[in-house]
């Protein structure tokens, strides 16, 4: 290895160790376990109870609840499995239960749709456009009676698009209103707009949404989910969080994650224009690359992206062999979500959904900075990835 | 205590004129795949006689079920050719079958000492008498047993019962060595197997395409190794770099005869290693039509790589057939991991169906791709797959730390 160059922040960030040490120093003092009634569950409770304000503060959410969970995805899960406590009453007055999400997904919610599918819940899919964007009328448009749940992520993990959630939600209300339905229960997976964008301003209307800690250097296995009012959760135990999410909280998870909101709040506009900087360096530097291209096009500072995740296509090398080839030489980036990397996904399932022709989505790979990202990290992907392009371009 | 197992050799029986050879090469595998336990292996007729330890017992199963050439297995009790002592045998296997419900039984005997006072017809009625008399839960039903009693009278007696069935085929190496074209798919190790059940001894051939595969693609085939050297008793696996071999052969002006052309180049590249090794053969998974390089006119060009006959086992059989053996023999879930092989990045959009021979023959030759094949046979890296390695990808590892040290090669 002759580099040590990390892009490949959206897949996860390196925690903050000074934060996650306090952390760690706090939740050992504070041993108890949060729901015992004595000094030591009082004393946990209260931690929990500080992070818990901490964190929606750090969202600038005025309402509402939040619940610590054990990550991004199964915050993700507890809207989508409220759903099947309706099962039975649906089915005996011979109703569907229907869910809309959107085609650009990330696994949490696209594979747990599908699993939904087998129970006899109807799912949609709703297209983006060509940049990726999920187009609120083309969501409106697919509400119906049975509508129960709509499920729409505020920043793609692929190709940084964010999405118009405020006009989403609009829309949402004004199709209820038309159907004389009850408004669907509108989630957002959060989880990459966090620590990149105002939630709160971002996100509004969203009933419920999810967020994941070590996107934003905090730990990993924690995450959060935020609820405009409490939901009836399938997953049942001994009550905690509020009875959505049973079992002992991680204690030191929820302060970690806490502390590193409030740093990420805090340093929210910092971070920002140090991601466009690089941006700019990436954008630029693709465009020298002959034969390179971003997927979709974008210019710097483009409105409609987050500037920290960014896809790039080199037509004529496929994205895993460009991704090890990086590798070989120190340099971690990704051909997308690290997790559909696990789950192998047979295609580019995001890039397909926007009608990126095969053998762009079949070449592309993301590249995706944060806050300790280095210019000179730039320039070195840039001239190794031109470099390798060169050479294994078939 | 030991166990005796009473082995059945299948197809060696038949030949004639050398069947001492093959007698010699089965007994030869037994010997060598049990290194490292305590064992006497006796010869006789028609029967192979193995004592081992009780607690080696399931492993030395293991090792006749996985040896080409054995057609059946049973634990055998040895008894003096008397029929009490007989009869007794027949009754303590009985009750065991009894004791995992068994209710109907019948009862074979063999007679080839002719000496032996009961012919082969009372020494069974005799010995279904004494079961059931012994064993009330236990009736005689000749048409549908749930288990038979076997006696076979001839040096000594033997008495077993449950034979279960061997790889059958010819003793590895008995046809002599082959190359084995292994990929990560689901085809080419099905082919070796059948293949070492045909008596080759195997040594297999994997082309490896840094970066544009993976070392998790090359780990696939390793471990698939690992599993067909049970089978096998043993392999030897080439890995050998072809990624410059395929980045010439893309610099060429007919993206349409890529897949072709990798296949005629690594047919090559076999036929060089079968030489160096001495093989006769080269082995292959192809089934005649699966994919576009499988068409009558592709293979036609692969095999003009080669003098040597190129066998491919599988060219008739149906691709859910291939798939049932693969499960049996447990290469299947490895094969399925999703680590693409070259041929899947590499293959054009539009392969050619029905090339024209000399045309793309010379095509060939007008990549000269000598130089690299040649490059690559020299960085290949021979990995050696033992029967430990076998036993442990079965996970038997309590039995693989015998074979630590690598084998020298026949």
């Amino acid at each position: 290895m002759t580099h040590d160059v990390y892009l490949d922040w959206a897949a996860t960030t390196p925690a903050d160790s000074e934060l996650m040490r306090s952390a760690l120093e706090i939740s050992l003092a504070s041993y108890g376990n949060p729901s015992s009634s004595h000094w030591a569950g009082k004393q946990a409770s209260n931690i929990l109870e500080e992070s818990r304000q901490r964190f929606l503060a750090a969202l600038g959410m005025n309402h509402g609840s939040l619940i610590f969970t054990a990550g991004g995805t199964e915050a993700d899960h507890i809207p989508m499995l409220a759903l099947l406590k309706h099962l039975k009453r649906a089915a005996s007055q011979g109703k569907n239960i229907h869910i809309i999400i959107s085609g650009i997904e990330h696994a949490a919610i696209d594979c747990q749709a599908r699993m939904l599918q087998k129970t006899g819940i109807e799912v949609t899919w709703v297209a983006p456009d060509t940049r990726g964007h999920i187009m609120p009328e083309a969501v409106a448009s697919h509400i119906r009676k049975e509508t129960a749940l709509i499920c729409i992520m505020a920043v793609n993990n692929e190709t940084g698009a964010i999405q118009n959630i405020r006009g989403i939600s609009t829309l949402i209300d004004d199709a209820a209103r038309t159907l004389k339905i009850k408004r669907p229960w509108f989630h957002v997976d959060g989880i990459q707009m966090l620590g990149k964008l105002p939630v709160a301003e971002y996100c509004l209307g969203a009933d419920s949404i999810a967020f994941s800690a070590h996107k934003i250097r905090g730990p990993k296995g924690t995450g959060a989910l935020w609820l405009s009012r409490p939901l009836e959760s399938f997953v049942c135990g001994g009550g905690q969080e509020k009875g959505m999410r049973p079992g002992t909280e991680n204690l030191f998870g929820a302060l970690a994650f806490s502390l590193a909101g409030e740093k990420a709040q805090q340093m929210l506009e910092t971070y920002a224009a140090h991601a466009q900087a690089l941006e700019l360096r990436l954008l630029e530097g693709v465009t020298r690359i002959k034969g390179a291209m971003v997927v979709p096009e974008r210019k710097p500072k483009d409105s409609g992206f987050v500037p920290s995740i960014i896809s790039l296509s080199f037509p004529g090398l496929g994205g895993e062999t460009m991704v090890r080839a990086l590798s070989d030489r120190g340099i971690a980036i990704s051909t997308g979500s690290a997790c559909s990397s696990r789950y192998k996904e047979k295609e580019r399932r995001i890039l397909k959904a926007m009608g990126v022709p095969e053998d762009i989505s079949f070449s592309a790979v993301r590249v995706s900075t944060g806050a300790l990202t280095s210019e000179h990290e730039i320039d070195i992907f840039l001239e190794q990835a031109e470099d390798l392009y060169r050479r294994l371009k078939t | 205590m030991r166990t005796l197992f009473l082995i059945k050799p299948g197809e060696i029986e038949l030949k004639l004129g050398n069947k001492r050879e093959f007698v010699h090469r089965l007994k030869e595998q037994i010997q060598k795949r049990l290194h490292g336990i305590h064992f006497d292996l006796e010869e006789y007729p028609g029967r192979f006689f193995l004592s081992v330890e009780a607690q080696d017992a399931d492993f030395a199963l293991f090792i006749l079920q996985h040896c080409p050439g054995v057609n059946g297995i049973a634990q055998a009790i040895k008894s003096e050719k008397q029929t009490e002592r007989i009869l007794q045998a027949a009754i303590e296997i009985a009750s065991k079958e009894a004791g995992r419900g068994a209710r109907r039984f019948k009862v074979e005997t063999r007679r080839s000492d002719k000496s032996f006072p009961l012919d082969s017809y009372g020494m069974s009625a005799a010995t279904g008498n004494a079961v059931t008399q012994a064993l009330s839960s236990l009736s005689v039903d000749v048409h549908n047993p749930d288990f038979v009693i076997e006696i076979e009278i001839r040096e000594r007696a033997y008495i077993y019962a449950n034979t279960s069935p061997g790889p059958r085929g010819l003793p590895v190496g008995s046809q002599g060595k082959g190359v084995l074209l292994l990929s990560g798919g689901i085809d080419s190790p099905v082919a070796g197997y059948m293949m070492s059940r045909r008596g080759l001894a195997l040594e297999a051939v994997y082309f490896h395409t840094y970066p544009y595969t993976s070392i998790e693609a090359q780990q696939k085939v390793e471990r698939l190794a690992a599993r067909l050297a049970a089978w096998t008793g043993g392999l030897y696996l080439w890995v050998v770099p072809f990624t410059e071999v395929q980045q010439k052969i893309a610099k060429g002006l007919r993206e349409e005869a890529n897949t072709l052309m990798l296949r005629m180049a690594m047919m090559k590249a076999a036929d060089a290693i079968a030489s160096r090794i001495k093989a006769r053969t080269i082995v292959t998974g192809e089934s005649l039509g699966q994919v576009a390089s499988q068409t009558a006119e592709n293979l036609r060009l692969s095999q003009s790589m080669t003098s040597l006959p190129v066998l491919r086992p599988l060219i008739g059989i149906d691709k859910e057939e291939t798939i049932a053996t693969a499960r049996r023999i447990g290469t299947y879930d490895i094969s399925i991991l999703p680590y693409e092989d070259c041929c899947v990045l590499f293959s054009p959009k539009h392969p050619l169906l029905k090339p024209n021979f000399e045309d793309l023959r010379a095509y060939y030759s007008s990549l000269e791709l000598e130089s690299e094949i040649l490059k690559a046979l020299d960085k290949a890296e021979e990995k050696f797959f033992s029967f430990g390695d076998a036993l442990k990808a079965y996970g038997l590892d309590r039995y693989a730390n015998f074979w630590n040290t690598g084998s020298i090669r026949e």
